[in-house]
């Protein structure tokens, strides 16, 4: 392990191609999954007896907070991956992970107050702490990536930038773990993710569980594409110096 | 279950409105980064190739 706060460049044969399309076989695999949930929520899954249609808000908002915590997960990994041993690959990958959990962390906080307005009578209830934290943890990346534009030096935003993904990161088991936490709150206790088995009805847990494989390719998807977007503007900033 | 927490309304006879409008909205925000990525690589592909090197390095 060296010490020094450099970016190993990663050698030329090992770099990915960028040249081609940065959107392939994975984009469309999760592109074609999300339009299946949407036709599969639409017309396939029954309507809950209380909450009526805007009870199918629920197929893409808890799948694509699960996503957008993969995607977060993923930039504190590398974020570690990148302290460790100084690899600029790591540090690209973090970059991605954030950019696009901010995507899926926006569609989370988007769906949810329009949501709980139909069926808490509310936009948003700041002493929710799963509403709140969900609030911090898209305001720490979103410093994350101010973070990475505002520090010229690559080796100094890369490590300054480290630090706040791994710190984002810590608040998501606080995040799943605070409708258990705290006793005021409007977010049910899990329905799914839970020790026993799952409340719900077999066809709404069958279209949830392929909403979080759609929308986890999609993510997946999206993060190998920013992670071009990142080779290529790397690759500009180089020819142009 | 979510319906019977404190303070809930009533079954929305009329909630179609609100899952058309975040339906859409997820669909609007998906496709805008799609767009915003692909037009950042062709705006750093076109910078590569204005310099005379090839994008693949």
């Amino acid at each position: 392990m060296t010490a020094a706060p450099t970016v190993a460049r990663s050698p030329a044969s090992t770099r990915p191609a960028t040249d081609g399309p940065i959107f392939d076989w994975l984009f469309v695999l999760g592109a074609l999954g999300v339009i299946g949930i949407y036709i599969r929520a639409i017309y396939f899954t029954p309507i809950e007896a209380t909450q009526g249609a805007a009870q199918k808000i629920y197929y893409l908002h808890v799948p694509a907070a699960l996503a957008g915590y993969i995607a977060v997960s993923l930039t504190a990994l590398m974020s570690i991956v990148y302290l460790w041993l100084h690899d600029e690959r790591a540090d690209r990958l973090a970059e991605a992970g954030a950019e696009v959990g901010l995507v899926f962390l926006t569609v989370v906080l988007t769906t949810g107050p329009l949501w709980g307005r139909e069926i808490w009578g509310a936009w948003w209830a700041w002493w929710d702490m799963r509403l709140t934290l969900t609030l911090f943890l898209w305001f720490v990346v979103a410093a994350y990536l101010v973070v990475r534009g505002a520090v010229e030096d690559a080796a100094m935003r890369a490590r300054f930038s480290a630090v706040l993904g791994i710190l984002g990161a810590l608040l998501i088991p606080f995040i799943h773990l605070s409708v258990y936490l705290f006793q005021a709150r409007l977010h049910p206790m899990p329905i799914v993710l839970k020790p026993s088995e799952p409340s719900l009805p077999s066809e709404m847990l069958t279209t949830f569980l392929l909403a979080f494989v759609a929308f986890a390719l999609l993510c997946a998807a999206f993060i190998r594409a920013r992670y071009r977007v990142g080779v290529l503007r790397d690759r500009a900033a180089e020819v142009l110096a | 279950m979510i319906a019977f927490v404190a303070g809930a309304q009533a079954a929305p006879v009329s909630s179609w409105g609100t899952y058309h409008v975040a339906y859409t909205l997820v669909a609007v925000i998906y496709c805008g980064y799609t767009l915003s990525l692909w037009t950042r690589a062709r705006r750093f592909r076109r910078s590569i190739e204005q310099a005379g090197v090839s994008p693949r390095g």
